[in-house]
C-alpha cells in the first residue's frame, strides 16, 4: 500500500463529505477523521512520554517504540528510564523486563485502565463508536491539523482522567496529552 | 361377612387408613446422612462431626463452561456468576471476576498499617524507605502506574498491595478475558459454594437446578454446562440408586407374584399375601415418624429391607389352607412357632435401638414395630379376611415336592458341619481383608465423572476435601493467633512442594495481638519524618510529596484494629464466615489444603509444630474411622442382639438342646453367607451387616419351623411354606444382587445367600437333632 493511495481515498472522503449538504469546507468531522486513522492500518513509531507527576521534582522523560496492529495488539517497548515491554494483546497485558518472569495481568481486573486502553486502541484502529461510547468528544482544526479531545463519559474512567487531548497531522497521531484527575498529567509525541 | 367380623377389622383399617393419611400428609423424610454420625456427646471432636454433618467440603460445586468460542464462554461465566450472586442459595460465587469494590478497598486501605503483613519495626528505617521509594519510582515509567499513583504519596511502602494480595492471590487459575479458564482456554470455570448442607441432598439437588436453570437463561445455544463436586455426586448416586431400585423392584413383584401365584393358582391369596408387609411399612413409618419428628430416607430403605422376612408370615398360612378348617384354626395351628420366630427376630432386632446413632435407632425402632405389626395383621387381621370354609388341600406336585424335601440324607448334618467349619476357618484366614472402610469404593459414580472432577479440582486449585487444618480455640482471637502460629509451617511445607496452598483465616484477618504489634513498631511523627527525609536525599522526588504517608501512619498509631465486627455486611465478611465456625466450646476454623504432594510430611510437619488447637485431619481417614465406628456399633448391636434371640428362643423352647439345635442352624448359615461374599470378592460393609440381620431373621423362622413337626399333611404344608418362602425371597435378592451398584449388590448378594444358606442348614440339621414334637412354644 502506498501513501499516495491512501491520500486519495483519503481525498475522495473528504471530497464526498464537501458534496453531502450542509457543505462547509475544511472541516472536518469524527466520522472522517477515524475514517483516515483506520485506513492508516498498523503503525509502529519511536515516542517520547513526559510526565509531569505531582511526587516529581522535574519530569520524567519515558523513551520507546510504540507499535500497533490491527485490531486490537498494541505494544510499548520502553528504552529509557529502563528497558520493559508491555505488550497488551486482546483482554491481556503482559509485562516483561529483562531477567525476569513476564507477568500476565487481565484488564478485566481493572476496568479504569482497560477503559483506558480501549480508548487508545479505537483511535488507532479508527473504532469511531467506541470512542463515542466511552468519551464525550470535541473535534476541532482541519483535516490538516486536527486535535480531539476526549471527556470520560464512564465513572470508573472518570475518576482517574479528567481528559484526554490527541493531536495529529492528516491521518496521523502526533501526540497524546493526558490530565489525570490526582493533578498529574502525561504528553507522548510519536514521531 | 357377620358383622361381628366387621366389628373386628374396622380397627384395622382405621389405623391402616390413619398412617396412610399421616404418611401422605405429615410424613418428613430427611435425606441428611448426619443422622448415621453418633449423636453429639458434648466431646473434643464436635468440631470434626460438626464439619462432617454440615459436609462443608461437599458445599463447594465446580463448573465449567464449554462449546461456543473463548469469548462467548467468558460471557457466559460472567453472565452465570451475576446471576448466582444474588441467589441466596450460595454463600460464594467465583469465577475470577469476583474483584474487590472501591469502598472495601477504602476499608482495608484505611487499615494498612495494622495489616500488612509486612509491616514490622525495620519498615520504616531510613534504609528501607529508600529501597521502597526507590522501586516506586520504576513503576511510575509504566503505562499502567496511573492506578497505582493516586495511592502513593499516603502509602509510599505499597502495603495496600500487601493487604490485598491477601484477598486477590496472584495465582489461581487462568484468566482470560478476566474470568477463570482451564490452561487450553476450552473451559470457562468457576467455584461455588452452597449455603446448603453438602449432605442435605434435596436442598442440593434443589440448587443444582438452579445453577443450570440460571446457566439456560445466560449462556446462549451451544454452550454446555458441567458440574462437579460431592453434594453433585451425592445426588447423582441417590438418583441412579433410585431409578435401579424402581426397575429391580418391578421385577422382584413380578417374579414374587408369579411364583405365588403358580403355588396358590390365587389371586386373592396373592393380594392379601402383600397386606402384612405393606401395613407393617405404614405403621412402622409413622411410628418412627412421630417418635423421631421425621423418618430418615436410608431408615425407610434399609428399614423395608429388614422387615421383608414378614413377606413369609402370610406364606405359612396360606400353605396350610386346606380347607379342612376355617382359617382362623388352621392359624392357630402354626401361631406358637410363628410367634416364637418374631419374638426371637424382635429380640434381635431390639438391640439396634440402644444405641447412639439416630439412624440406628431408627432402623431398630423401625424394624421391631414392622415386625410385630406384621405378625399381628397374619394373626388377627388375614383369617377374618378370608371366608369360614377357605382353602384346598395343596397339589400333588407341591406335596411330592415338600414330602422330598423332608428327607434328608443321613450324611447331611456331617455334612453341612463340615461346610461350616471350613467357612470358618475361611473368615479366621481372611480376617485382614474382612472390612470395606472406603466410602468411595460403594460409590456408584463412574469413573469419567471422577477423572473430570479432579481435573477441574486441579485447574481451579481448588482444595480437595480430603485434606485439612482444624484449629479449635476458645474466643476468636485466640483462634485467629492460633491460625497465625501455624502459618510459617505451613509456609515451609509450600515451598518444600508437599503442599500446593492454603488459605488461614488469619491472612485476612489478623488477631488483635498481631494487628497491636504491628501497630507498636509504627515510629512516632518525629523519627518518620527523619528517616523519609534522609531516604529522599538522592531521589527525584518532591521533598514535600509524602505528607499524606506521615500523618496516615501517626493515625494509625492510635487507631482500633479491624474486628469481624467491623467487616459486618461487606463482602470481605462473605469470604471470612465460611472459613469459621462456632460449636458449643468455642470457635473452629477449617484450613483446606490444596495439591498435597506429601501427605505423611504435612500430617508429620504440622503435629511436629507442636501447635496447641491445630492439627491435620485426613478427611477421608476421618470419615472411614466415622464409617467404621457405625460399622463396629452395628455389630456389637447385633452380637447383643444374637444374645437376645438365644435367650427367647430358650425361653420359648425350654430346652438348652433345642435352643442350640434352633440357633445353630442361623449361625452356620451367617458364617458360611459371609465366607461366600468374601470368596466373591466382597468388603464387609454396613450394607452387609444390615443384610446379615434380615437373613438372622428369616434364618430363625426356618430352623424354628423346620421343628415344628406336626407330622404328615400339617409336616408336609409347612415345608411347602417354607419352601416358597426360600425361592421367593433369594429370588427376589438374587435379582438386587446383579445390580451393578455396589449398595444394593452388597444387599441383594448377602441376602440371597444368606437365605440359601439358611434353608439349607435348616434342612440339613433339622433330623440329625432329633426333631421331637417340642412344638409346645412358649
Amino acid at each position: 500500500m502506498t501513501i499516495g493511495k491512501t491520500r486519495l481515498r483519503l481525498s475522495a472522503a473528504l471530497l464526498l463529505g464537501l458534496l453531502l449538504p450542509p457543505a462547509w469546507a475544511g472541516e472536518l468531522t469524527l466520522e472522517q477523521l477515524m475514517a483516515g486513522l483506520r485506513a492508516r492500518g498498523d503503525i509502529r513509531a519511536q515516542f517520547v512520554e513526559t510526565k509531569h507527576l505531582a511526587v516529581l521534582r522535574g519530569v520524567m522523560e519515558v523513551r520507546g517504540t510504540l507499535e500497533f496492529r490491527q485490531p486490537d495488539y498494541l505494544k510499548r517497548e520502553h528504552t529509557s528510564p529502563r528497558a520493559e515491554i508491555y505488550e497488551i494483546e486482546a483482554g491481556t497485558i503482559t509485562i516483561s523486563q529483562p531477567g525476569k518472569a513476564s507477568k500476565q495481568v487481565a484488564l478485566a481486573d481493572f476496568p479504569p485502565l482497560a477503559a483506558f486502553i480501549d480508548s487508545l486502541r479505537a483511535i488507532l484502529s479508527g473504532d469511531a463508536d467506541t470512542i463515542e461510547r466511552l468519551y464525550r468528544t470535541e473535534l476541532s482544526g482541519t483535516d490538516q491539523a486536527w486535535t480531539l479531545t476526549l471527556t470520560p463519559r464512564d465513572r470508573n474512567l472518570a475518576d482517574y482522567i479528567d481528559w484526554v487531548k490527541l493531536e495529529g497531522r492528516e491521518q496521523r497521531l502526533i501526540r497524546i496529552e493526558t490530565q489525570e484527575a490526582i493533578g498529574d498529567r502525561s504528553v507522548l509525541e510519536l514521531k | 361377612m357377620t358383622s361381628a367380623r366387621w366389628l373386628r377389622i374396622a380397627p384395622w383399617l382405621l389405623v391402616l387408613a390413619g398412617c396412610l393419611a399421616w404418611m401422605s400428609g405429615f410424613l418428613r423424610v430427611e435425606s441428611s446422612l448426619s443422622v448415621f454420625l453418633p449423636a453429639e456427646r458434648g466431646r473434643a471432636g464436635d468440631a470434626l462431626l460438626d464439619e462432617l454433618r454440615q459436609g462443608r467440603g461437599a458445599q463447594v460445586i465446580l463448573a465449567a463452561i464449554s462449546g461456543g468460542s473463548e469469548s462467548e464462554r467468558a460471557a457466559a461465566s460472567r453472565a452465570l456468576a451475576d446471576a448466582l450472586r444474588s441467589d441466596p442459595a450460595f454463600s460464594f460465587v467465583g469465577n475470577g471476576a469476583d474483584g474487590l469494590d472501591p469502598a472495601v478497598i477504602e476499608l482495608l486501605f484505611e487499615h494498612r498499617y495494622l495489616l500488612s503483613p509486612n509491616v514490622d519495626a525495620q519498615r520504616f528505617t531510613a534504609e528501607s524507605l529508600h529501597e521502597q521509594l526507590q522501586r516506586r519510582l520504576e513503576t511510575l515509567s509504566s503505562p499502567a502506574s496511573v492506578l497505582e499513583r493516586r495511592f502513593l504519596p499516603a502509602d509510599p511502602t505499597a502495603e495496600l498491595s500487601g493487604v490485598l494480595q491477601a484477598w486477590q492471590p496472584e495465582q489461581g487459575p487462568d484468566r482470560r478475558h478476566g474470568v477463570w479458564f482451564s490452561p487450553d482456554g476450552e473451559r470457562a470455570l468457576l467455584l461455588l459454594r452452597t449455603r446448603a448442607e453438602g449432605f442435605d441432598l434435596d436442598r442440593q439437588q434443589r440448587t443444582l437446578d438452579q445453577v443450570r436453570a440460571a446457566f439456560a437463561t445466560a449462556a446462549p445455544t451451544g454452550l454446555t454446562l458441567a458440574l462437579s463436586g460431592p453434594g453433585v455426586f451425592a445426588t447423582q448416586s441417590k438418583n441412579t440408586i433410585e431409578r435401579e431400585t424402581k426397575l429391580i423392584s418391578a421385577l422382584d413383584a413380578i417374579f414374587a407374584a408369579t411364583l405365588l401365584l403358580l403355588a396358590y393358582r390365587s389371586g386373592r391369596r396373592l393380594l392379601l399375601a402383600t397386606l402384612p408387609l405393606g401395613g407393617a411399612v405404614l405403621v412402622a413409618a409413622t411410628v418412627v415418624d412421630l417418635l423421631f419428628d421425621g423418618i430418615h430416607g436410608i431408615t425407610l430403605a434399609f428399614g423395608a429391607t429388614l422387615i421383608g422376612v414378614a413377606m413369609d408370615y402370610p406364606v405359612h398360612l396360606f400353605s396350610h389352607l386346606d380347607g379342612s378348617a376355617p382359617p382362623r384354626q388352621r392359624l392357630a395351628k402354626i401361631w406358637p412357632t410363628l410367634r416364637l420366630g418374631v419374638i426371637t427376630t424382635v429380640a434381635g432386632y431390639a438391640a439396634l435401638a440402644w444405641t447412639d446413632f439416630p439412624g440406628l435407632t431408627q432402623l431398630g425402632v423401625f424394624a421391631v414395630t414392622g415386625l410385630l405389626c406384621a405378625a399381628a395383621i397374619t394373626r388377627w387381621l388375614l383369617p377374618d379376611l378370608l371366608p369360614e370354609s377357605y382353602g384346598r388341600p395343596l397339589g400333588p406336585w407341591a406335596l411330592a415336592i415338600a414330602s422330598g424335601a423332608l428327607r434328608a440324607p443321613r450324611a447331611a448334618p456331617l455334612v453341612a458341619a463340615a461346610v461350616a467349619v471350613a467357612a470358618l476357618g475361611y473368615i479366621v484366614l481372611q480376617r485382614d481383608r474382612i472390612w470395606e472402610n472406603d466410602l468411595a469404593a460403594l460409590s456408584p459414580i463412574p469413573e469419567q465423572a471422577r477423572h473430570l472432577d479432579q481435573e477441574l479440582r486441579e485447574q481451579l486449585g481448588a482444595a480437595d476435601v480430603r485434606d485439612l487444618v482444624l484449629i479449635r480455640a476458645p474466643d476468636l482471637e485466640t483462634l485467629l493467633q492460633r491460625s497465625e502460629a501455624a502459618e510459617p509451617a505451613l509456609t515451609t511445607l509450600q515451598r518444600g512442594g508437599a503442599l500446593g496452598g492454603f488459605d488461614l483465616p488469619s491472612r485476612y484477618l489478623p488477631s488483635q495481638a498481631r494487628q497491636r504489634q504491628r501497630q507498636s513498631s509504627l515510629p512516632a511523627g518525629q523519627e518518620l519524618a527523619t528517616a523519609l527525609n534522609a531516604a529522599l536525599e538522592d531521589l527525584p522526588f518532591r521533598p514535600d510529596a509524602f505528607q499524606p504517608f506521615l500523618q496516615d501512619v501517626e493515625k494509625a498509631r492510635a487507631q482500633a484494629p479491624l474486628t469481624l465486627e467491623s467487616l459486618a455486611g461487606t463482602p470481605l465478611e462473605l469470604r471470612l464466615l465460611p472459613m469459621l465456625g462456632r460449636s458449643g466450646d468455642g470457635w473452629h476454623a477449617f484450613v483446606p489444603l490444596s495439591g498435597i504432594k506429601a501427605r505423611a510430611t504435612v500430617a508429620d510437619t504440622i503435629a511436629g509444630a507442636g501447635i496447641t488447637g491445630v492439627a491435620y485431619i485426613d478427611m477421608r481417614q476421618a470419615s472411614s474411622d466415622m464409617v467404621a465406628g457405625f460399622r463396629d456399633e452395628a455389630l456389637d448391636r447385633m452380637l447383643w442382639g444374637a444374645g437376645a434371640v438365644v435367650l427367647c428362643m430358650w425361653l420359648g423352647l425350654r430346652s438348652l438342646r433345642a435352643t442350640a439345635a434352633a440357633a445353630i442352624p442361623v449361625a452356620a448359615a451367617v458364617v458360611t453367607d459371609v465366607a461366600l461374599l468374601l470368596a466373591l470378592g466382597e468388603r464387609l460393609s454396613l450394607f452387609h451387616l444390615i443384610s446379615l440381620l434380615l437373613v438372622i431373621g428369616m434364618g430363625i423362622d426356618y430352623s424354628l419351623f423346620f421343628r415344628h413337626q406336626a407330622g404328615g399333611d400339617d409336616q408336609r404344608q409347612t415345608v411347602h411354606a417354607l419352601l416358597l418362602c426360600a425361592v421367593s425371597s433369594s429370588g427376589v435378592f438374587a435379582l438386587l444382587g446383579m445390580s451393578q451398584l455396589p449398595v444394593l449388590r452388597a444387599i441383594g448378594l448377602t441376602a440371597a445367600l444368606g437365605v440359601c444358606a439358611c434353608f439349607g442348614f435348616a434342612w440339613a440339621f433339622h433330623r440329625a437333632t432329633g426333631a421331637s414334637a417340642d412344638a409346645a412354644c412358649l
